[in-house]
């Protein structure tokens, strides 16, 4: 505190403090607490539940375009697939 | 992560804080323990209604409890549920004031004056009655929070000028009628 305050009424200031009978109003608070909504924890959840979920199927989908000899795996797929579509025909 | 009342009474505020803010309900009881009263004393020397003043203080701890989660920083926590406790005040006294056709109970106009009766000590909290609103806030932030003018500048969103010039009125107010109490207190300590 950096202002000039008037020592008497400081003075007063600090004798007029009061007990105050707590216990009551500690009960009284406490008996109106309820739970926070649960719409407000899901609206906290949901984005972090989306998150994940995208960067989950965004490894999966890269994974394998992150392998060495990726483009060679992709084209012994394409190779592989097409070869038993036309050997079902 | 849920602590014994034991050891909530004995941790740190900012680890009650952030339990609270996490949900949970016996931290946040242990927050209005040991908290309950100060707010309470400041909501007092505000309206002067002890009654209200338990009422607005309630609103606060409950208010505070649902915003929680919003709480940027542990640290801040008092300062937080003062700036709660504030806006509350102000906005009882603003639905008030728009329904009320005489002068509030807790404030009275500067005409009347305080008149101690013989032997009666200074009533602080009348005597804060005779102040304006504004003036009110600004005295009780000086005096009972012990901030800086800029503090509480920054805190009312009054401009510094107007909190010093509130607090400079408010004080001389106070001062005029702590006088006037002066010397019954003094000829009670001679007799």
């Amino acid at each position: 505190m950096s202002d000039d305050l008037d020592p008497l009424l400081l003075r007063a200031f600090a004798q007029s403090e009061r007990p105050l009978p707590d216990a009551e109003f500690v009960a009284r608070v406490v008996a109106q607490l309820r739970p926070r909504a649960s719409l407000a924890g899901m609206a906290w959840a949901l984005p972090a539940a989306m998150a994940v979920v995208i960067r989950a199927l965004a490894t999966g989908v890269a994974a394998p375009l992150r392998l060495h000899y990726a483009g060679l795996v992709a084209l012994a797929a394409t190779l592989v697939t097409v070869w038993s579509l036309l050997a079902a025909v | 992560m849920s602590l014994s009342r034991a050891a909530l009474g004995e941790a740190a505020e900012a680890v009650i804080v952030a339990l609270a803010m996490s949900g949970d309900r016996n931290a946040f009881c242990e927050l209005v323990r040991r908290r309950q009263v100060w707010l309470r004393g400041l909501l007092q020397r505000l309206c002067r209604d002890p009654t209200l003043a338990d009422d607005l203080a309630q609103q606060v701890f409950l208010q505070a409890w649902r915003s929680l989660p919003a709480l940027k920083s542990v640290a801040a926590f008092g300062a937080w549920l003062r700036r709660l406790a504030i806006n509350t005040w102000l906005v009882q006294r603003r639905s008030a004031a728009a329904t009320a056709l005489d002068p509030l109970p807790d404030e009275l106009p500067a005409s009347v004056m305080l008149v101690p009766a013989a032997g009666e000590r200074f009533d602080l909290d009348r005597a804060l009655a005779h102040l304006a609103r504004d003036e009110r806030l600004c005295v009780v932030l000086a005096y009972s929070e012990g901030m800086s003018h800029g503090e509480i500048s920054t805190l009312t969103s009054l401009p510094l000028g107007t909190v010093k010039s509130h607090i400079r009125r408010g004080t001389q107010r106070l001062r005029g009628l702590l006088n006037a109490y002066q010397p019954l207190e003094e000829e009670s300590y001679v007799g």
